[in-house]
């Protein structure tokens, strides 16, 4: 019995869920910390216990399901993932309450009944998952021309998800636009060419009127960290500070897993969504973000062993496409929390509480640990290796 | 080549963990102490301070007169103070928290709830208060105003230094803490506010203390003085900056005025301080250091009673305003009783504030004793007299004949005798002219010494003053005149021309451009009494230098020939002040004085100028005081007054006969006791009371008796019985 489990997920399926596991588990534990000193039950741990149960059963309905069957839908998914974005758009001129509530100014969840669905964590998977679809076919994307296409699918929803506003996530989608294309292999040159492009337009962005006060603050804050400027500390730059203080004083070992009192005071806002890392950084000291971002490689290293080791161009696709989202987001975010990247309102994959964010980063991991389960015998040449005899020119 | 790029794009998230984990390096390890310091800060509330007691003000004879008591102050923090966004924003945070009806409010949502219940404590405040909105603001407003001037005072200082730093980055401790905005609350108003926002964690019920004055003590209102706000220009010259503990805060009280403000240095106590971590447990802790007592000359006793006698004295004779007293002691020269009436009570400073300050009639907050500056009238004869004597421009034997006028068929330079319709005094010699007061001989002596010799002599006798330019030595009360004695210089630039024969003459009886005070009426008759100079005190054991001064010039018998001529001006029938001021049992000397003056201006019209952006805006509005006027025309005050018409004179014209009439002249009677070996000397002053014998003549026979019947020998005269053989 025991070995028919051992065998239901190839190895590197078992150290991704693992790693999976391990992570939820910090997060709950940091949360655990500081509601467990409070009267009453610790809610918003056996609320992510919920959460985490619907997580593991989406996971293992795409195990049953399988990826392919799953790909089929991509495109019909993807349509339906834009309208509702379209509909979140839309309710910020034409209220839906209470199915799309106003929250802090902005329009990213709807509502139904006692489940809140955030539209953008899901769209993420849904995206990349339409994505592999579409560049499973090669050819489209060799020249330069072809690169429209990837580009187009992927700006649409980073717009719609811009206007919610939800900077943080919009951006995301691009490195993963770009890994999976550069995995898939487009020219390094047509990528580079549209990088600079890119990195050229973005002081116009900085400037034009597209970006909010409060964002272009948050990037400012970056470069005023060293400055010592006390009321900066105090207001734009509080929770930057504040977050370094928390990982700073973790030390090498961390103050211990019961150690909450800097949280339990309020003295940092969004300590369990955006901000888990400093709980962990705190609570677990050096060793335990080692600890954590040792997980999140592990995750990483072995999707992208599946990624080579599968040879259904969908399912490789796939594989590279939720490693380069776990990937960024994990960089956004940690970043964010010690001062090396701005500060976006992105949460901590499977860290941070939050049920849309814990339950569509199951179903991404479900996706890439079906991958790797599903092995085709080997018969042709693998797909995406190509030869430069391959090439017209 | 899908198995390159991969490989390819692994090296990026080693990079990039790599650069993570460089940072995480950084942070934990390299400055991890840095941290772990800031976080156990963060941890900690902020100071809260722990008030010292003010010292209290002593009597002559250690009785309290001020003190403190404990009381508490509803204090609120700088940030709701100053509606700063970011504060504003941290007490949203913790709201999100606290209930899941506001979880998941929308920040606007949370922004309006958080300013709801900041307008809620100020409807409560007022509620309990009794305080306005308007006065609340007022309050709101002085402290944020305080601390911003502090802010641009440290970023100009920083920009002296050479450091670029714009003041709005200085963040100053002030804006942590939490400033008082209701003082002195009752317990029943302590327990309402405790009750109604004790859930607010931006507003506060802090132990402090109030400043309570000892029943009785309202003849002393001008002696004690008040607190008041401390500006920040106080706490930018503040000898004690550099100690975080003794320096001034925004919020602080200090003393204004009175003695408050005189022994300041010694009343200030050190705070205390006691920090708190979050939860409650006490961290750090240090005592309060409370102030020191100032002790007074001034017998407290003594203040009362005059008191009593001045009010009685100013309803006896209308149209008197107000009057005033200052008693010394010759061979010390302490006060021992510096009264000034109409006084006011404790709470009547702070509550009917407005009503005091517009009293333009009585103007009841005027210390009158060391800041009215009345014209002598003829209490300054005697200084003339000696200033004929060190001229050497008069002898003792030579007399004046007194036809009533000083120049016959010229109807100016009269004698008294005149307006009484007696005929002149005749043949007058010195110590005559002292007794009846003949102005004749004394419009010729000013003639003969001349105003500037007069006003020299003047100074010496008053101030102790050699040259013109020496500085004075006073009490030291923020509130002290020097009086008025013009030079040369003064006289060009006041009244464009120098000395002429008129002035004189005017000088010598005590008219013109002359002003006394009645401290420097008393102290005058000390030196009189002793022969010397000497700056006056109002601080038990006062340890300034204070050197008696000889008047220069002035042989014995001149001294003696004075100081018989006052000794018979009370006490041999003839005398200005035999009917009123003799007392049996006490060789009283004195002069009195009917000082000729002006009417006081009650209304005006007040023009002001203010700058509408538009151009430029006069408003003018009729009203007793230019504070009044603008606060009638909502003003700032301070606003540009450009114009003051008088409209209004108190007191109107005096008609005894019932034809014509004049403004009543200001009563004087200064002197000392005893005679032989004198040790008291006082002056007393009815404002618009009439003459000088008449009505302040049985004030001061009320105070010598008084004084004679004080458990304290102040005349001495046990002493002398004791010397002599007699009864104690």
């Amino acid at each position: 019995m025991i070995v028919s489990i051992a065998r239901l997920l190839p190895v590197l399926g078992w150290a991704i869920l693992a790693g999976v596991l391990i992570l939820t588990a910090v997060g709950l534990l940091g949360v655990y910390a500081s509601e467990a000193d409070e009267e009453g039950p610790a809610v918003q741990t056996l609320r992510q216990l919920g959460y985490l149960g619907v997580g593991l059963a989406g996971f293992l309905l795409i195990q049953i399901v399988g990826y392919r069957e799953i790909g089929r839908w991509a495109y019909p998914l993807f349509a339906l993932t834009l309208i509702l974005l379209t509909l979140l758009v839309v309710a910020r001129n034409v209220p839906m309450d209470p199915i799309i509530p106003a929250r802090r100014n902005a329009y990213r969840w709807i509502v139904l009944g006692p489940i809140n669905i955030q539209v953008s964590e899901y769209a993420k998977v849904v995206y990349i998952l339409a994505l592999a679809a579409y560049l499973r076919f090669r050819t489209n994307y060799r020249t330069l021309s072809g690169l429209l296409g990837p580009f187009v699918l992927t700006l649409i929803p980073v717009g719609l998800i811009l206007k919610e506003p939800d900077l943080g996530t919009s951006l995301l989608l691009l490195p993963a636009l770009f890994i999976m294309l550069f995995v898939a292999g487009a020219k390094i040159k047509h990528l580079l060419l549209v990088t600079v492009l890119g990195l050229a337009a973005m002081p116009a962005f900085y400037f034009s009127p597209l970006m909010n006060d409060y964002q272009k603050t948050r990037i400012e804050s970056l470069f005023r960290q060293g400055e010592g400027d006390a009321r900066w500390r105090m207001n734009e730059g509080y929770q930057l500070s504040q977050s370094k203080i928390a990982i700073g004083s973790g030390g090498f070992f961390g103050q211990g897993f019961r150690e909450a009192a800097f949280f339990r005071h309020d003295l940092l806002p969004e300590e369990h969504n955006d901000f888990i890392f400093a709980v962990v950084g705190h609570q677990w000291g050096f060793c335990g973000c080692l600890g954590v971002l040792i997980c999140y490689l592990v995750i990483i290293v072995s999707g992208l062993t599946i990624a080579s080791s599968t040879s259904n161009p969908l399912g490789r696709l796939l594989a590279v496409g939720v490693c380069a989202l776990i990937f960024a987001e994990v960089v956004i975010n940690v970043g964010m929390t010690i001062g090396l990247m701005p500060v976006t309102g992105m949460s901590l994959p499977f860290v941070s509480m939050g049920g849309s964010g814990l339950i569509s980063s199951f179903l991404a991991v479900g996706l890439l640990v079906d991958v790797g389960r599903r092995n085709p015998p080997e018969i042709a040449r693998k797909p995406f290796e190509f030869d430069y005899a391959d090439e017209e020119d | 080549m899908f198995e390159r790029r991969l490989k390819a794009f692994l090296i990026l998230p080693i990079i990039c963990g790599l650069v993570l984990v460089g940072r995480l390096y950084q942070l934990q390890i390299v400055q991890g102490d840095e941290y772990t310091r800031l976080a156990d800060a963060a941890l900690i509330s902020p100071k809260q301070f722990l008030p010292p007691l003010r010292g209290r003000i002593l009597d002559r004879f250690g009785r309290v007169l001020v003190s403190d008591e404990p009381a508490y102050d509803v204090t609120v923090h700088y940030g709701v103070l100053s509606m700063n966004e970011g504060y504003l924003l941290r007490l949203a945070a913790p709201l999100r928290k606290k209930s899941p009806r506001w979880q998941a409010a929308t920040g606007d949502e949370l922004e309006a709830e958080v300013k709801r219940r900041i307008a809620k404590m100020w409807t409560t405040i007022h509620e309990v208060s009794g305080q306005s909105i308007r006065q609340l603001r007022e309050r709101r407003d002085a402290v944020c105003r305080t601390v911003d001037r502090l802010r641009q005072h440290i970023a100009a200082a920083r920009q002296r230094a050479g450091l670029d730093q714009p003041s709005e980055r200085i963040r100053l401790k002030e804006e942590d803490l939490f400033h008082a905005v209701l003082r002195d609350i009752t317990p029943k108003q302590r327990t309402r506010i405790e009750l109604e926002l004790s859930n607010l964690p931006f507003v506060r019920v802090e132990p402090s203390v109030r400043r309570v004055w000892t029943e009785d003590a309202e003849p002393l209102c001008h002696v004690l003085g008040g607190l008041g706000q401390v500006t920040a220009d106080m706490i930018r010259n503040d000898p004690d900056a550099d100690d975080w503990l003794a320096c001034y805060r925004a919020g602080d009280e200090v003393g204004v005025s009175g003695v408050e403000r005189l022994g300041e240095e010694m009343l200030r106590g050190k705070r205390g301080y006691e920090e708190r971590c979050l939860d409650g447990t006490l961290n750090n802790h240090q005592a309060p250091i409370d102030g020191r007592d100032v002790a007074l000359t001034i017998d407290f006793d003594l203040q009362r009673q005059i008191a009593d006698l001045l009010v009685a004295a100013v309803r006896e004779h209308p149209p008197a305003t107000g009057a005033s007293c200052v008693v010394i002691d010759v061979q010390t020269r302490e006060v021992l009783a510096l009264v000034s009436v109409p006084t006011y009570g404790a709470t009547a400073l702070q509550q009917d504030f407005t009503a005091l300050r517009d009293d333009a009639i009585h103007m009841p907050l005027l210390f009158r004793a060391v800041q009215a500056e009345y014209q002598p009238g003829s209490i300054v004869k005697p200084v003339t007299l000696l200033a004929g004597f060190a001229n050497k421009l008069v002898t003792p034997t030579e007399t004046v004949f007194c036809t009533g006028q000083l120049i016959p068929g010229v109807d100016k330079w009269h004698c008294w005798t005149h307006w009484r319709g007696i005929s002149g005094h005749g043949a007058m010699n010195a110590e005559d002219a002292i007794k009846h007061s003949c102005n004749v001989f004394f419009y010729t002596m000013g003639q003969r010494i001349g105003a500037d010799r007069l006003t020299t002599f003047s100074r010496s006798a008053w101030r102790g003053q050699i040259d013109e330019n020496e500085p004075q030595q006073g009490t030291g009360l923020i509130e002290e005149r020097d009086g008025l004695i013009p030079t040369l210089t003064w006289m060009k630039e006041q009244r464009h021309r120098g000395f002429r024969q008129a002035d004189g003459r005017n000088y010598a009886i005590g008219q013109g451009e002359l002003g006394i005070t009645p401290l420097l009426a008393a102290n005058l008759f000390a030196t009189l009494a002793d022969g010397r100079y000497r700056a006056p005190t109002i601080i038990a054991n006062d340890c300034r230098q204070r050197p008696a001064s000889e008047i220069l010039g002035v042989s014995p018998e001149a001294w003696a020939l004075v100081r018989r001529g006052l000794y018979r001006c009370v006490n041999e029938d003839g005398g200005t002040a035999f009917k009123y001021a003799r007392l049996d049992g006490l060789e009283i000397c004195g002069k009195t004085g009917s000082a000729e003056c002006v009417p006081r201006v009650i209304e005006q019209r007040f023009t002001f100028e203010t700058d509408e952006g538009a151009g430029i805006k006069q408003s003018s509005i009729i009203a007793p005081t230019v504070e009044a006027a603008c606060e009638m025309l909502d003003l700032p005050y301070g606003t540009a007054c450009v114009k003051a018409e008088p409209l209004k004179r108190y007191p109107g014209l005096v008609d005894d006969n019932g034809e014509g009439g004049k403004v009543p002249t200001h009563a004087w009677f200064a002197g000392y006791a005893p005679y032989r070996d004198p040790r008291i000397a006082l002056a007393i002053i009815i404002e618009y009371g009439g003459g000088g014998g008449h009505s302040a003549g049985p004030v001061a026979r009320a105070i010598f008796e008084t004084l004679m019947r004080c458990p304290q020998d102040y005349l001495g005269l046990r002493k002398t019985r004791l010397a002599a053989g007699g009864a104690p």
